[in-house]
């Protein structure tokens, strides 16, 4: 789930959505209008937005639900709750996953006590004669439990229905929970979700704690551009919690706490950060009455607010190098606010023209003519868009050149920018952008995620049209303004990722110039 | 090359609308039967022997796909990546009319994407425009295909990068794991042609024309079209711009099974261990499949579902991750083409739990070949694969994409209409026999991972070093 669905999906005025004879088709008109005439929002009494679109010639229908939480809401004891939290929600109710849930009730209990009590021995008292007796008993218990335990039951019950990509996703704004049915399913899902979100049993904790280590290992640990953004990020924010990794840090997902996920889950999964999207072959009318019959039931409870936090100016450069069985990679990032700041507006526009196809200034200047590197691409609001984030530019040098050297490169790019924008290469950025959201709409999975997105962040789906509205103002003089405002050596952190094979082995470093 | 683009007017014909009947499973009432009806391909054969599928799409977009049957799977080792290389060459170079930088500032400055790229079987040329740049799509397209710029300095450039690729494809274990183990399976042809940075700075730019005079003829090409533009204007266009195109043949590629097996065979329990030095083991086990036409087609797709391709209950994900918590990642692969097939599982685990994974992935395989699959988990996968069958019409680019697949793997007529009833008529025996002639020969085991993995691993079988 990240902003490029969103960022892409800027400039759709005038264009039109042709009648094509095709089942569905027959009254649609400009995209914008289009979208405002027949996408259906709703508002359940507990708070819920509910948004719908009926499309398409194939019964079928993407599901969405989005949660206004992910690991920004989460501090150093909890960092990896949401992601947890959203594994955990696999595992099923009081009904839906066990055999008999009050014999099943008992073990739980059991485990939760002893699962807990095992940590903070491991953590406080780690050569404690105690904790070979709790591993020992953890395992029986584990074990005892099994029996009345139904596996993956949702996954069984989707799958025999024809549900494919069922799946979920945590960032650090949002999680999001999904799956595509064929429409008559339709009852059969609000049914599911809607008892999942209001009692799930964390069932089988310790078990899913590893799966989500090893997760960690694979994406991470295991992965030298993986390892380099997570230290980039660390070392770009010094106080927000756009610091924390999604996941948690490999030395506290093997502690976080069973409470401390049931305790996240109780505070930020609340209605009034909820919204189902629903999107393909349906009648709107239909599928209100059916989800206000199902999630109409959830019951309110108090926003625990924003972060009350804004991360400090880096007053100055910040420069790491990290050590990896690895090919090189440079990241480099700049600080900036994120919309609704006008600047975050201008910032797409100077993502386009620097790195949006071959022709882009970065790629036909580092990869095509000096050829010292083999990718570039810049991005606009990593890691996340409801707090202030940073512009970034990720590299790969050509043998025989050095992330140094590309780097430089890539500051007299910044210059020329700064300097030679011009209003064609605006437009033709907006033409880029333009299309890249008519194509984003080929298929009602990536049509959901587009309006859950921009409902969950900015708080209306039709936000996205106005975003597109915003970014059609950028100007030659708005680029130039923000290239020397922000794009600047006092404000940028930079992270190298270099081989450990072939040179001078040295242990990994996070640490600041 | 010859330019005639107003040689010879398109023989149209028109698929009818192909209504599907398909199955839906309602838990307890037994098989009900809907029908759909989807937007109709149209066929243009032009005198060249090029075929375009046409379908209308709702939305104002024009794509189009040119398929060319080469890919990695016409490859030996001597030529291994010369698809890849040719992609890259076209891709950078562009054509005669649009070469290289003039090619990407046109197609970004109409804000549309191009992609070259080869994959096992084909080798892919798309664009995606809006419809009023449809001319130049056509142009750009039939240009690409027909009078690529086979340019020395592109060619240059595109060795470079493609160096570059491989060597930052090593970083990831998964996919040195996957090319090892598609490499010692077909070894090291075919699936298995794996390029290395030395063959790759070894080939010539004669060699890249010599594979595109050989395969990017018409009659080895099929061309799709998804827009919102009438078929008339489409049919105007394809006409005008791919009558240019040499005719060429349809070519074939071919892959010697029975050696293949044997070796398999004499692999044994072997595991090849490729050291990186790594926190978490990937383990794959493979073999070789069999072809789409096979008779055991819906019996080993049922099985491949069971075991491991049909998500968190398939038996794989359910004894490794969900019982277990060993793996975040585990899955099993059965790719059955028009000449080869594969078969691969595989696992990402923390290296002390390598052994345990490595067997539960042999004992897992091993079973579908010796014990027949419960009546209620049949059913399941049957039900499932019935119920989202659906899905594979879902967009106009799917409906496409049937019709290019049955064109390709000369598939029959009704293969679509007929494909749930020969799905569900497969029985547990027939599954247990398919399987016994996949599994039978043994599997090919491939580890990438820490060094100490080859202390973890002995009890498994012999420990290979094949850095």
């Amino acid at each position: 789930m990240t902003k490029k669905n969103a960022a892409s999906a800027v400039f759709f005025f005038a264009l039109i959505f042709i009648g094509a004879g095709t089942p569905g088709s027959a009254d649609i008109g400009a995209v914008d209008t289009y979208l405002l005439k027949h996408v259906v929002t709703k508002k359940l009494a507990n708070g819920i937005t509910l948004i719908m679109l009926n499309r398409g010639y194939a019964p079928t229908l993407a599901f969405e639900i989005a949660f206004r939480v992910g690991s920004v809401e989460e501090s150093y004891k909890t960092a990896g709750a949401a992601h947890m939290l959203e594994h955990m929600l696999f595992k099923g109710t009081d009904k839906l996953g066990t055999t008999d849930y009050k014999k099943e009730k008992v073990y739980l209990d059991k485990i939760a006590a002893t699962g807990e009590r095992l940590d903070r021995l491991i953590l406080r008292e780690p050569k404690s004669a105690e904790i070979p007796k709790l591993k020992a008993r953890l395992t029986k218990l584990q074990e005892e439990h099994s029996k009345f335990v139904v596996r993956s039951p949702y996954d069984k019950v989707y799958t025999e229905q024809g549900g494919v990509g069922f799946n979920a996703s945590t960032s650090r704004d949002m999680t999001g929970y999904y799956i595509e049915l064929p429409s008559s399913k339709l009852e059969l899902w609000a049914k599911i979700e809607s008892e999942r979100l209001r009692k799930p049993v964390l069932r089988e904790y310790y078990l899913e704690r590893n799966n989500v280590f090893e997760e960690r290992l694979l994406r991470t640990d295991s992965s030298g551009v993986g390892g380099l953004f997570e230290r980039f990020l660390a070392t770009a924010f010094m106080a927000h919690p756009y610091r924390h990794p999604v996941i948690g840090w490999g030395a506290n997902i093997p502690f976080l706490s069973l409470k401390d996920v049931e305790e996240f889950y109780w505070t930020y999964y609340i209605p009034s950060r909820m919204t189902i999207t629903i999107v393909g072959k349906q009648d709107p009318d239909k599928t209100f009455r059916v989800i206000n019959k199902y999630f109409g039931a959830m019951k309110s409870r108090p926003d625990p607010g924003e972060i009350a936090m804004k991360e400090p100016p880096l007053s100055g450069e910040r420069r790491f190098v990290y050590f990896f069985e690895s090919n090189p990679y440079l990241i480099i990032g700049w600080l900036k606010p994120a919309a609704p700041d006008w600047d975050d507006y201008v910032f797409e526009i100077v993502q386009e023209v620097l790195s949006g196809g071959k022709s882009s200034r970065l790629y036909r200047s580092l990869v095509l003519e000096k050829k010292i590197a083999s990718e570039v691409n810049a991005w606009n609001g990593s890691p996340g868009a409801r707090y202030g984030n940073l512009f970034i530019i990720m590299a790969t040098p050509q043998p025989g050149h050095s992330l140094e050297e590309m780097e430089k490169e890539i500051y007299r790019e910044i210059a020329r920018l700064g300097d030679g924008i011009t209003a064609d290469e605006i437009q033709h950025a907006r033409n880029r952008m333009e299309s890249k959201f008519v194509f984003n709409l080929s298929d009602n999975e990536e049509v959901a995620g587009l309006f859950s997105y921009f409902q969950t962040i900015y708080g209306d789906w039709r936000e996205l049209v106005n975003y597109m509205g915003k970014v059609q103002k950028v100007g030659v003089d708005d680029v130039k303004r923000v290239t020397s405002k922000y794009l600047v050596e006092g404000n940028r952190i930079v992270g190298m990722l270099k081989d450990t094979r072939g040179g001078t082995k040295q242990q990994a470093t996070g640490g600041t110039k | 090359m010859k330019r005639s683009p107003m040689k010879k007017t398109a023989i149209t014909l028109f698929f009818p609308v192909l209504a599907l009947a398909f199955a839906l499973f309602m838990p307890g009432e037994g098989r009900a039967t809907g029908a759909l009806d989807l937007p109709p391909v149209k066929i243009i054969r032009l005198e060249n022997g090029a075929r375009i599928f046409y379908v209308q799409d709702e939305l104002p977009q024009l794509t189009i796909v040119a398929s060319v049957g080469f890919g990695r799977l016409y490859e030996k080792k001597a030529t291994a990546g010369v698809a890849d290389l040719l992609a890259k060459t076209i891709s950078l170079g562009g054509s005669e009319q649009y070469p290289g930088m003039k090619l990407h500032e046109k197609i970004d400055s109409m804000g549309g994407t191009l992609s070259v790229s080869s994959s096992f079987e084909t080798t892919v040329i798309s664009i995606r425009v809006l419809p009023r740049f449809r001319e130049e799509a056509f142009s750009i397209l039939a240009g690409l295909l027909a009078r690529p710029n086979l340019d020395e300095s592109y060619f240059a450039m595109a060795k470079s990068l493609m160096a570059d690729g491989i060597r930052r494809k090593y970083d990831d274990p998964f996919d040195v794991a996957f090319d090892r183990t598609m490499e010692i399976i077909f070894g090291g042809d075919s699936y298995g042609a794996i390029a290395t940075e030395e063959a790759i700075s070894s080939y010539t730019l004669e060699m890249m024309r010599d594979a595109w005079r050989g395969y990017f003829g018409a009659k080895n090409t099929l061309i799709a079209v998804s827009t919102s533009e009438p078929f008339g204007e489409i049919n105007a266009a394809s006409t005008k711009y791919f009558n240019a195109i040499t005719p060429g043949k349809a070519m074939n590629y071919s892959v010697d099974t029975a050696a293949l097996a044997e070796k398999i065979r004499q692999s044994g329990t072997k595991i090849f261990l490729y050291p990186k030095d790594l926190p978490q083991a990937t383990i794959f086990v493979g073999t070789l499949g069999p072809v789409i036409k096979s008779p055991g087609y819906y019996s080993l797709t049922l099985m491949n579902f069971i075991l491991g391709e049909g998500s968190f209950n398939s038996r794989l994900m359910r004894e490794i991750r969900v019982k277990r918590g060993m793996a975040y990642s585990v899955s099993s692969i059965l790719r059955m083409r028009r000449d080869a097939g594969v078969f691969l599982a595989f696992a990402q685990t923390k290296n002390e739990n390598a052994a345990t994974v490595l067997s539960l992935l042999r004992e897992n395989v091993g079973i579908m070949a010796e014990e027949k699959i419960p009546g209620k988990d049949l059913e399941w996968a049957k039900r499932s694969l019935s119920n989202r069958f659906i899905f594979k019409f879902e967009t106009p680019m799917d409906v496409l994409g049937n019709y290019l697949d049955r064109e390709y793997y000369g598939l029959p007529e009704r293969y679509y209409e007929e494909y749930l009833d020969r799905l569900n008529a497969v029985t547990g025996d027939e599954i247990v026999s398919e399987s016994k002639k996949v599994f039978g020969g043994g599997l090919v085991t491939c580890v990438v991972g820490s060094e100490n993995l080859k202390e973890i691993l002995k009890g498994q079988g012999e420990v290979v070093l094949i850095k």
